[in-house]
């Protein structure tokens, strides 16, 4: 049903929800992003990301996980769904991850990059922690 | 910048969401939901929900609050998060934190609103320990 609902009003509905989005093309080099994500990422203006690679932004061995994952969908073809990960938050707290990643495909099904988004998910795995222990 | 990807790369971003949408007409009508919403009433098909009101799937107290909400959203034209209370088919009452903005046509009219929620009630109950343990902490160094 989702798909009779007006592509601003999908568009309305992901501005609205905690989530971090982010678009690369086929060698994992950032074409956009929420604010949301540059936010995450310490960047004021998520036009900053647009050309660059994880490595200018996150440390080399994390960057080079999340390329793995875009490599993944890229060459498959099959989105990668609820991949948990950390990340250093630039005010060096580790947060939890919950990650999905999709091909983006043109009209004629050909993959032109990988669209991301992740939830934070810290507070849910302290709680988890809380009951474990 | 979102609205520059593709349409269906935005449907496949909010079906891969544990959220429960929904949308309606300007007099609280449900245009329509997605699956997870119709689950959380126990309604199997999303589509039984087009044209009827609150009422019909909700106890009256929760659906007069969900509608009065709606109502403030679509009168104000201003987006709103608030936390609310849901019946589940089970019985169970729940915590959502509901987030409601308003729809509009191309010139910018109200002609309805979009809700999105999530559950909230095992955050509701963490915080709640959290409260009591520091007053009984208080209580003992008192």
């Amino acid at each position: 049903m989702i798909n009779a609902l007006p592509p601003e009003v999908l568009v309305q509905i992901l501005d609205a929800l905690p989530i971090r989005i982010f678009w690369k093309d086929r060698d994992s080099r950032f074409l956009g992003c929420n604010q949301l994500f540059a936010d995450d990422a310490g960047i004021a203006d998520p036009a900053e990301f647009i050309g660059k690679s994880d490595y200018f932004f996150f440390e080399p061995q994390q960057a080079a996980a999340f390329r793995d994952d875009d490599a993944d969908v890229i060459h498959t073809g099959q989105p990668k769904l609820r991949i948990i990960e950390r990340l250093t938050h630039v005010n060096c707290s580790v947060r939890w991850l919950e990650t999905n990643k999709f091909p983006l495909r043109d009209a004629e099904g050909h993959i032109w990059g990988v669209l991301g988004m992740y939830q934070d998910i810290t507070e849910q795995k302290r709680a988890e922690e809380v009951r474990a222990a | 910048m979102i609205n520059t990807l593709p349409l269906s790369a935005l449907q496949q971003m909010l079906e891969a969401l544990p959220i429960r949408i929904f949308w309606k007409d300007r007099e609280s009508r449900y245009l329509g939901c997605n699956q997870l919403f119709a689950d959380d009433a126990g309604i199997a098909d999303p589509a039984i929900f087009v044209g009827k009101t609150d009422f019909y799937f909700f106890p009256f107290h929760h659906a007069e609050l969900y509608r009065f909400n709606d109502a403030e959203v679509m009168h104000t034209g201003e987006p709103s998060t608030l936390e609310e209370q849901l019946t589940m088919p089970d019985g169970q009452v729940r915590w959502v934190r509901t987030h409601k903005a308003p729809l509009r046509d191309s010139d910018g009219r109200v002609i309805g609103l979009i809700g999105v929620y999530e559950h909230i009630t095992e955050e509701r109950r963490r915080l709640e320990s959290m409260r009591r343990e520091a007053i009984i902490g208080s209580e003992l160094s008192a």
